[in-house]
């Protein structure tokens, strides 16, 4: 494949500017992005414990055995509480540290 | 800087990273299939790729693109499927997400651009244009750069996050080592390192030092942290640079072209040279310019910055052939080259020559 110059050039300046730009940007943010910048193992994230209540039982749920691959960066909150909600029989409510979500809702 | 370059490194660095997708793959096939199961939580991002079948086509064409880049066929068309199929892999779920995937995805674009397709094997000497190599070694000291300095927190620094991760991988860490102000020290180390590649894998002097050192800090990431096939993984794409790196001037290897097993040694070294940056000169060719008596006693190196000898002289070549040059700067280490030196003279001694 041969580039011409000018074609060459802007690739290589579009390149740089978005892989500058973009861990910039997201580091700059508030809160700083997690993905696209380079950050590993830089942070820990505690991870939030769900605890599920029904009828006649509560327990925590075990993040790992209902996620793909669980990452510090995954929207929990906003995903996980339905979710369990969805796939715990008589499931009433979800609880964590700063929230809670009711299954009946 | 010339406006082409051989292709050999750029080569090598394609099986390298098609080498590591087709590794990396296996992962994605168990986290699509993860994402099946009913108990799973799915995060869609694009929701027209969650569909089951998108997925068996996302991995299809992530293997197919793989092996065509490890074989260098067809470069542009197997580095575009791989590229495609990861950047769908990348957006079918928030979970799918990763670092090296991304890292991934970057290399086999440039790699596309790089006009990267087979060069190792034939003997004629293949020229690339040399920008998307610059972009390439640009991309390594960005992702070090950014690496080291998203690292200069409170949290890193007093050694909490490297706590909360060493010894979860293959190797297991004392709990006494990871409770202790050992961490702060480690976690201070990691960030110079990081920021240390970033620059001095551009120098000429530093490089040998750098290549040492980061292949040291993959081997340790890969080893001390979870998870070991990702860390592996990305330690594949960081290293898979270093070739890039390397001074393109061959240097001249000196040898005793009297001496039967000098001349084996010097085989072995050329047989290994994909990269062509060993010129062979025997003794008895006078543009080397050197004493040919002092030949006699140990092979010379003439490089753009020194000419060494004997066992400096092996490490010169070592440093620039396959695979030994990601490890070969080690041998520079006080006590491992004088131990390489004895081996050296001992070998010399016990050298067999048709010509006495």
């Amino acid at each position: 494949m041969r580039w011409s110059r000018p074609a060459a050039i802007a690739f290589i300046v579009v390149w740089l500017t978005v892989q500058l730009a973009v861990p910039i940007a997201g580091l700059t943010n508030d809160p700083p992005a997690e993905r696209f910048v380079w950050k590993m193992f830089s942070t820990s994230t505690p991870r939030p414990e769900f605890v599920v209540h029904t009828d006649s039982r509560t327990e925590s749920v075990d993040l790992d055995a209902i996620t793909a691959r669980l990452r510090a960066d995954l929207p929990l909150t906003e995903t996980i509480p339905e979710h369990i909600c969805q796939i715990t029989s008589g499931a009433i409510s979800v609880t964590w540290e700063n929230g809670s979500f009711s299954c009946r809702s | 800087m010339p406006e082409l370059i051989s292709a050999r490194p750029v080569a090598l660095m394609r099986i390298i990273v098609g080498g590591a997708a087709l590794i990396r793959s296996i992962g994605a096939f168990e986290t699509l299939g993860r994402l099946r199961e009913p108990e799973v939580v799915v995060m869609p991002i694009a929701r027209w790729l969650s569909d089951p079948g998108t997925g068996l086509a996302v991995l299809a064409l992530w293997v197919l693109g793989a092996i065509g880049l490890v074989l260098g066929w067809r470069t542009t068309l197997s580095g575009s499927a791989l590229a495609a199929a990861l950047g769908a892999y990348l957006a079918i779920d928030h979970q799918t997400y990763g670092n090296h995937l991304y890292l991934m995805l970057l290399l086999v674009i440039l790699l596309v651009v790089a006009d990267s397709g087979a060069a190792l094997g034939s003997e004629e000497e293949r020229q690339v244009a040399t920008w998307p190599m610059t972009l390439i070694k640009i991309q390594a000291s960005i992702v070090y750069g950014f690496a080291g300095l998203t690292k200069l927190n409170s949290e890193f620094l007093d050694g909490t996050v490297l706590a909360g991760s060493l010894g979860k991988g293959l190797i297991p860490v004392p709990e006494a080592l990871v409770a202790s102000s050992t961490m702060g020290i480690l976690a201070i180390g990691a960030i110079v390192t990081e920021l240390f590649l970033a620059t001095a894998l551009w120098r000429d002097r530093l490089r040998p030092t750098a290549i040492a050192l980061g292949f040291s800090f993959h081997a340790a990431i890969t080893l001390f942290m979870a998870p070991t096939v990702e860390l592996f993984v990305f330690s594949l794409l960081m290293l898979s640079m270093y070739p890039l790196f390397l001074d393109r001037r061959p240097i001249a290897a000196v040898w005793d072209d009297d001496c039967s097993s000098c001349r084996d040694w010097i085989e072995r070294f050329t047989r290994s040279d994909m990269l062509r940056l060993i010129e062979p000169v025997g003794k008895s060719d006078p543009s080397h310019g050197l004493d040919p008596h002092d030949v006699d006693h140990a092979m010379h190196t003439i490089t753009p910055i020194s000419t060494n000898q004997a066992f400096a002289a092996t490490t010169d070549i070592l440093e620039r052939i396959v695979p030994t040059l990601w490890v070969a700067p080690f041998l520079r280490l006080p006590l491992v080259s004088t131990v390489g030196e004895r081996w050296y003279r001992r070998q010399a001694d016990r050298r067999s020559c048709s010509i006495a």
